[in-house]
């Protein structure tokens, strides 16, 4: 809870000529000097190792500045305020107040406690004016103002946070660091940040020279707790971007789910535009495209399969995450890859400043995290999390009669990262994440698959102006089939996907109307197709592997955040990629256009439009309506070509009465080419000639969404209305055999009216409520029409592809949420939330299929996978 | 406390696992007139071929095959035509018994109700596998580990190169009665009604003989019910393939499963299969109707879908023909196993029970009640013989359903040697 003013390097003059010389003398004796011999004002902490030794050689007038210098250069932090400089080893000295704490800060929990939930006096930031720069640069014009803009309870960075300047309209967005930069004339200004869950704050500062300015804000009282997706609406209407979803992990928990844990990927499913072809099913589908062209990021590696134990739960510990944000619309060029969506998912730091950590218990998971410092006040901290299912002894307890008793579920997921802050302007951070799963729901057949990433991240703000990020890391997904059904036919069956990138990407503020950002990134490609191996003694498998692949995508690209009123902006982005495969050497390239613009009509009220260019290199190859891990990815070759897709999107956005109520109208129209589809009994795995089983089709997909938001009182959430529809249709005539004779039709997750409705309702700060309705059409079925009598019994004849639905989905969930303590001294925290998953018990279709029952009539059946009420306990432990 | 919530975690796994299946009803669209034609060009033997029409899943009959001629072509010029009529409706029989193996074939359909002619394409022979052994093991029942049951396996292999293979079989079996009965009862000739008058008019001890029926012996006109025999065709689609064996063979492919309660199981039994290569297109169109038909509605199950076959109208190409003609010689191979000394059969019912010896007065009543006479125990008088009587379940093997008396023509006297 600091407001860090940066160190003024300005050197001060005493007016004096003659020259002085100190040598081999330790800190102290410098230090006694500056103060004894010249007066100056000097303080000074220094750590207990400290052995410097200085020999320094200056005019009089100089010579602290030499001194001072010199101390910096050997590890001190020098900030230079009202006279006096301040010299700290180790520890960043703030050279002002906290914000909020003016003369006093909160000296004990309990003060903490007040100030964070607002009990006391209310803060006056107006009152106090923030000098930033040195007063005696005599710069005129404008200067950068930068800084991050954190939590004040978590410390984490706070993205999408408007930080404007009143006077001038001028703005900056933080981005995913929390970061911001912005132009300010010299003299007297302020600087207004606006999130939307967190108390607005408008500071008057006086601005000298370029300068950081560090503020960590506190959510709203009575709102931040409950509000999940927080669009900012201040930064809605002046950042020209649209279809952008921030989502909060801290308060995730608010959301019902399924065995109650907080769960990312299922609040994204809340969002409009967003949705799953069921319930338990691996991905999402963000406006009308399929799951495999959403680019899923966790710390810049890619996700193939972000799903345990086939979507019931996803594969991300919500305890180690600070940050979703969901690109829908106006993808940044930065993003590149994939045609639909880009969901960034970025982990949190470690807390600098006290070991810490959670333990959650749930119905059929537990999870831990621990986090902090390596050294007290040091500048590299770590974090580590886990989870674990322990469904697999559960299994056992199943009745034998179902034929689950034998059955295996298990998955668990690791995280680790280091942070190390190498100074205020560099930092370093490693990230590692494992997950895995296995399950066999018969005993002679085993899947597996996994995820791997690590990565390395530099960000450095190099200048004032530049900012820089760079990444390298390395991803793996893998899957494993073992059979063992006959022996002799035994076998394991495996695919994997490698792949290692880098990523640079910098951020430079030109002038207060165009901020650039502008970067290359680079994917090599490692493909596994596909091997059998035999699996045991007897089997007589013979070992099969497809060919590898291997391939480069790069990427280069370029964007300006174009303010050209404050009213009017625009976002244009250009991105040019490639992609070369190896093994069946082809070059595909192309432009990828991001342009977007805003128009603000009134300070509530502003209008979008924008236009996309999307190409993705890589294909995933599924023939079942819901993603299975067997499923094949695939990269582009000689006969496989990249999907490629454009989207224009408009919109109308409302903030009604004070900032109470959000409203939002998207309408949207798109189109893709060469998505895969696959033909009438293609063979997916271990398929050599996969492209001959395969389809190109033509895909469009349009919609509307409309989402009311109450972020703000006891009563908040949204509820949203979205009508699209999602069709396919064959590139290319093939005859008899041309999927629905070359007509459109709809693709698997088609499903055009969707209500979604998230409510909390808080009565008092340990109890509170919250309700999740979800509504919306069926998914496409293809079903038989008829049956014919071949190979000794009845068999089914089908219709044309997808040209049914299975029933409308309807579910309503409650959970309320108790947090009995609230003592921050108190050393551990505990929250219990439980609710019921499908209070209605309704039966909703996961699928419906048709056999012959015993009497020889064709039958219909539905599968429901959460067919009664499913009540739900979590408890979590903060320390 | 702890109770609680281990039921709650236990329900809350079970929805998870296994989820509910209910029952679906919905109006669907029909599409029945998709021609569909059946049958192999079986060289070395007697094709059978047989036209239909899908039908809708509503109806409960098929409709009658169109009026059509059908013949097979070599590629040598070769017709060989039906053994039926001209213009008739099927099935139909081609005899292809002098039939070259070196020889390319096509079946054409003339069908005289649309006027259209259908085509498959020409293709060759696919040479026929070496059965090496039907076998079957014994073992607990994964479903219910109380419970038994016999899998049956078949193992074969291929000199001639072909790595796909379909296959169906008939299944014959003899079973038992739990005891052997010696007599039956053959019931007044008088109607319920009369003898009910009879009875109910009659003093105790002067019940009139002529209500009384008759025990005899078993004849030739009234043979033993003591033994059954029943008969069961395949319904599954049996295919495996050797596409990524080290060898050219499969060994032990599960085909079957008898549950312990099946009079399968009871004494011997017999099997004939009927194996055949076939090519890969054949596979995969047999593979489709497969998942089309019998693995639908799993969380990973494909989406079902119609796939074309190798058939093709002559008129119309674009017309869905449904099936795939496959040029095959078949090879059928029978097997004869002996289940008796196995130990595996159980009556589905209780067997155990008394064996009440009744007198002549009663043995109407009693074989009204269900009970069936079984051997001599005794003698009420010097010339009455006292039988012992027991449930029809216990001395009636067509009671555990089957073909009563029904013995196959070809059933041999003397039980060859098992396989195992």
């Amino acid at each position: 809870m600091t407001l860090a003013l940066a160190a003024l390097f300005a050197l001060p003059s005493f007016g004096q000529s003659d020259t002085l010389s100190v040598r081999r003398v330790d800190t102290d004796s410098l230090v006694t000097f500056l103060r004894e011999e010249l007066g100056a004002k000097i303080f000074v902490v220094k750590d207990g190792k400290d052995e410097n030794s200085y020999t320094v050689s200056a005019p009089r007038a100089n010579f602290v500045n030499a001194a001072v210098a010199q101390m910096h250069a050997k590890g001190y932090n020098a900030s230079f305020y009202d006279g006096a400089w301040y010299l700290s080893n180790g520890l960043e000295l703030a050279s002002s107040l906290p914000l909020g704490y003016f003369n006093e800060a909160p000296k004990t929990d309990e003060e903490l406690l007040k100030y964070v939930t607002g009990e006391t006096t209310t803060v006056e930031f107006q009152n106090k004016v923030y000098e930033i720069g040195d007063e005696r640069s005599g710069k005129t014009g404008k200067v950068h103002v930068h800084g991050y803009v954190k939590d004040v309870s978590t410390g984490e960075p706070i993205i999408g946070v408007s930080v404007m300047n009143p006077k001038t309209s001028v703005y900056s967005i933080t981005d995913g660091y929390g970061y911001y930069n912005l132009l300010m004339p010299v003299g007297e200004g302020k600087l207004a940040f606006d999130g939307y869950t967190y108390e607005p704050v408008e500071l008057n500062l006086y601005v000298y020279d370029d300068g950081g300015l560090d503020v960590n804000l506190k959510e709203k009282v009575n709102t931040l707790k409950e509000v999940i997706v927080s669009a900012e609406s201040a930064a809605t209407h002046r950042d020209a971007k649209m279809g952008v979803e921030n989502i909060r992990i801290s308060t995730l928990t608010k959301v019902p789910v399924a065995f109650g844990e907080a769960d990312v990927l299922k609040v994204v499913t809340t969002l409009p535009g967003v949705k799953t072809v069921g319930e338990a099913s691996s991905g999402f589908n963000v406006r009308g495209g399929s799951v495999d062209q959403n680019l899923i990021l966790f710390n810049d590696g890619t996700i193939y399969n972000p799903s345990h134990l086939f979507g019931i739960f996803s594969a991300f510990n919500t305890e180690v995450i600070n940050d979703v944000q969901l690109y829908k619309s106006s993808i940044p060029a930065e993003f590149g890859g994939r045609i639909s969506s880009v969901l960034d998912i970025r982990g949190r730091e470690g807390s600098p400043n006290k070991l810490q950590g959670s333990v959650g218990l749930g119905l059929l998971t537990s999870r831990f995290h621990l986090e902090g410092p390596f050294k007290k006040g040091g500048r590299t901290t770590f974090l580590i999390g886990g989870r674990t299912t322990y469904s697999n002894w559960m299994l056992k307890m199943i009745p034998e009669s179902s034929g689950y008793h034998n059955g295996k579920a298990n998955f668990y997921d690791l995280n680790a990262s280091i942070s190390h802050h190498i100074d205020s302007k560099n930092s370093i951070h490693a990230y590692a994440y494992y997950s895995s799963d296995k399950f066999a729901f018969s005993g002679d057949t085993t899947y597996h698959y996994s995820n791997a990433n690590a990565s390395i991240k530099w960000r450095s703000n190099f200048s004032e102006r530049h900012s820089l990020t760079m990444s390298a890391g390395y991803d793996e997904y893998s899957n494993r089939l073992d059979n063992t059904s006959n022996a002799n036919e035994a076998y394991k069956y495996r695919t994997h996907i490698r792949q290692a990138f880098w990523k640079t990407n910098f951020k430079s503020v030109l002038n207060e109307k165009h901020t650039l950002t502008y970067g290359i990134n680079s994917i090599f490609y490692i493909m596994d197709p596909g091997s059998k191996t035999p699996f045991g003694e007897n089997s007589i498998v013979v070992h099969r592997q497809l060919d590898g692949e291997n391939a480069v995508e790069l990427g280069a690209y370029v964007s300006d955040s174009h303010i050209v009123t404050p009213k009017l902006s625009f976002e244009y982005g250009l991105r040019l990629s490639g992609f070369t495969a190896f093994e069946s050497p082809r070059f595909y390239g192309m432009p990828e256009l991001r342009l977007s613009a805003k128009y603000s009509i009134l300070p509530n009220l502003s209008v979008k439009g924008g236009v996309n260019t999307m190409r993705q290199y890589i294909h995933l190859v599924t023939n079942t309506s819901s993603i299975s891990p067997m499923d094949t990815w695939k990269i582009c070759d000689r006969d496989i070509r990249p999907q490629d897709g454009w989207q224009t999107a408009a919109g109308v956005y409302w903030t009604i009465g004070d900032s109470q109520i959000d409203l939002s109208l998207e309408g949207y129209y798109k189109q893709t080419y060469n998505y895969l589809d696959y033909k009438s009994g293609a063979i997916l795995i271990m398929n050599e000639n996969l492209a001959e089983d395969l389809v190109r089709t033509r895909g469009q997909a349009y919609g509307a969404e409309i989402m009311l938001k109450k972020p703000h009182g006891k009563l908040n959430g949204w509820i949203s209305y979205t009508y699209s529809r999602s069709l396919l249709k064959e590139m290319f005539y093939r005859g008899a055999e041309t999927i629905n004779g070359g007509n459109w039709y709809s693709a698997p997750h088609d499903k055009p009216h969707d209500l979604k409705f998230v409510g909390n309702y808080k009565f008092t700060h340990r109890y509170s409520i919250s309700m999740n309705i979800d509504y919306s059409t069926g998914r496409p079925m293809t079903v038989p029409v008829g049956k014919f009598k071949y190979g000794g019994d009845d068999r089914l004849a089908y219709s044309e592809r997808n040209a049914y639905r299975i029933p409308d989905y309807f579910r309503m969930d409650l959970a309320m949420m108790i947090e009995p303590s609230h003592y921050l001294k108190s050393l551990t925290h505990f929250s219990i939330t439980f609710g019921v998953y499908n209070v209605t018990a309704r039966k909703n279709a996961y699928s419906v299929y048709f056999n012959q029952n015993e009497y020889g009539h064709i039958s219909g059946y539905m599968l429901s996978v959460f067919a009664c009420p499913i009540p739900y306990i979590n408890i979590n432990m903060k320390f | 406390m702890e109770r609680k919530t281990l039921a709650i975690l236990i329900m809350a796994l079970a929805g998870l696992v296994s989820g509910c299946i209910y029952p679906y009803d919905v109006e669907l669209e029909s599409k029945e007139n998709m021609f569909v034609i059946e049958g192999d060009i079986n060289i070395g033997s007697v094709s059978q071929f047989s036209l239909s029409y899908a039908m809708s899943l509503k109806d409960f009959s098929y409709s009658v095959s169109p009026v059509s001629t059908l013949w097979v072509e070599g590629e040598d010029g070769t017709v060989y035509h039906t053994r039926e009529p001209e213009r008739s409706r099927g099935p139909f029989t081609v005899d292809l018994s002098d039939a070259p193996d070196n020889c390319r074939y096509r079946l054409v359909v003339q069908n005289h109700d649309n006027d259209r002619k259908y085509l498959s394409q020409w293709s060759e022979v696919h040479l026929p596998p070496v059965v090496d052994s039907i076998s079957y093991s014994i073992s607990a029942d994964k479903k219910d580990p109380r419970s038994k049951v016999m899998d049956m396996f078949l193992s074969f292999h291929s000199d001639s190169g072909e790595k796909y293979f379909r296959w169906s079989y008939l299944e014959e079996w003899e079973y038992h009665a739990p005891i052997q009965a010696f007599y039956y009862y053959e019931r007044p000739t008088k109607s319920d009604q009369e003898i009910n008058n009879i009875l109910n008019h009659s003093a105790m001890e002067k019940i009139p003989s002529e209500v009384y029926g008759q025990v005899l012996k078993f004849d030739d006109q009234h043979p033993s019910t003591y033994t059954c025999w029943d008969r069961s065709e395949s319904r599954d689609i049996m295919l495996a393939t050797t596409e990524d064996l080290a060898e050219n063979r499969i060994v032990n492919k599960l085909y079957e499963t008898i549950q312990e309660t099946s009079t399968k199981a009871n004494f011997h039994y017999r099997t004939t299969i009927t194996l055949s290569s076939i090519g890969r297109d054949s596979y995969q169109y047999w593979t489709n109707i497969f998942n089309n038909s019998e693995n639908t509605g799993g969380l990973d199950a494909p989406v079902p879908s119609q796939m074309a076959g190798n058939l093709y109208c002559e008129e119309d190409p674009d017309e869905i023909v449904i099936g795939y003609i496959t040029v095959t010689k078949a090879l059928k191979y029978r097997a004869h196993l002996d289940f008796s000394h196995t130990y595996f059969f159980k009556y589905a019912e209780n067997i155990y029970g008394d064996s009440p010896t009744v007198v002549m007065e009663d043995w109407y009543k009693s074989w009204k009640a269900g009970l069936r006479p079984v051997g001599i125990m005794g003698y009420a008088g010097p010339t009455e013989p006292l039988y012992g009587w027991a449930e029809t379940k216990c001395v009636d093997c067509s009671y555990w359903k089957g073909s009563y008396k029904s013995r196959p023509s070809d059933w041999p006297d003397k039980w060859p040697d098992s396989e195992k």
